[in-house]
């Protein structure tokens, strides 16, 4: 071992396997599903348009894959449990393992797909940790903490796997 | 509204290149965006408080990019196809105003579990070319030996 100083204590180790709560969503909305294309300026009328739609495979609206995240209200916080940078404290569901590090880096993200949302659907998540390691970087040790959030739908069925990489430094 | 005409997993080789595609985030588009995530991180629309956190400007939101790399794969793939993965990662800064490229390429053709699949390389790069946002999905695509 050498002589680096860790960022990994046995603390943030023990976070591996830990799985928050389930947290259920709340049912998605045409208009909603809505909102997002325009947001992101996707004006598949897959996702927009309900007489196009109708027509297709699907046989009716279904949300781009990325709205999958967005029916939870675990950021709805009230204002007091916000950050001075506007990001809430610690968003219900959210597993955030004690590193004592200055920065932390977005990584990268990959999301598997297993069926369509539609309008009216109730999705539930979870979020497991499935990994922390260190690495020697640049300037100093990194920890990798990879998180993975399934979803479901009200039938139980899979609807995506989110696996987030996060990096503290 | 119409959607582009379906791609079939025979019309493509490995190597094929996707249409680009080119958009200019506006701080309104961004303003949007925070709002239907409810994301209230200020380095999305204040910029004296980005400033005070040694950025150029007020970000474009990290997830955004992610989802118009992803839309960009869905408008391409058609009504019959189904985006089976998708991946990115945020690698550069995006500012209001600077044209966004969306571009990708084929990697890869393959069946698995009965479904026509391609590998794509995807990205979206700035006006100088650099990439911001590197990217990879997995489509699955009707073919014509389904009958389709």
């Amino acid at each position: 071992m050498s002589e680096t100083p860790s960022l990994l204590t046995d603390e943030a180790k023990a976070f591996i396997g830990k799985e928050g709560p389930a947290v259920q969503g709340y049912p998605v909305a045409e208009h909603e599903i809505r909102r997002f294309c325009y947001a992101i300026d996707d004006l598949n009328p897959r996702y927009i348009d309900t007489t196009y739609a109708a027509n297709t495979p699907a046989k009716g609206i279904v949300a781009p894959p990325l709205f999958v995240s967005i029916p939870f209200s675990r950021l709805d916080v009230p204002l007091s449990e916000l950050r001075k940078d506007g990001v809430p404290a610690n968003p219900e569901g959210s597993l955030m393992p004690p590193i004592r590090a200055e920065r932390q880096l977005a990584g990268g993200i990959e999301l598997e797909f297993f069926t369509d949302v539609r309008p009216g659907d109730v999705l539930t998540l979870r979020t497991k940790i499935t990994d922390i390691y260190e690495r020697a970087g640049k300037s100093g040790p990194m920890v990798f903490i990879i998180q993975e959030t399934t979803y479901t739908n009200q039938r139980n069925e899979k609807v995506a796997v989110e696996r987030m990489t996060r990096i503290s430094r | 509204m119409s959607q582009t005409k379906q791609i079939y997993f025979e019309d493509l080789e490995e190597g094929a290149e996707l249409p680009p595609l080119s958009k200019t985030p506006s701080t309104t588009q961004m303003f949007l965006f925070s709002a239907v995530t409810r994301n209230a991180h200020r380095i999305h629309y204040e910029k004296d408080f980005a400033a005070s956190e040694g950025l150029p400007n007020v970000l474009v939101h990290g997830p955004m990019q992610g989802a118009m790399l992803s839309a960009f794969v869905t408008t391409w793939m058609g009504d019959r196809g189904f985006l089976k993965r998708f991946a990115y990662t945020n690698r550069g800064m995006a500012t209001p105003g600077e044209t966004l490229t969306f571009k990708g390429r084929v990697k890869k053709k393959f069946e698995t579990d009965g479904h026509h699949a391609v590998e794509l390389e995807v990205w979206e790069e700035n006006a100088r070319g650099e990439v911001l946002v590197p990217g990879q999905a997995v489509v699955y695509l009707p073919s014509h030996r389904e009958g389709g």
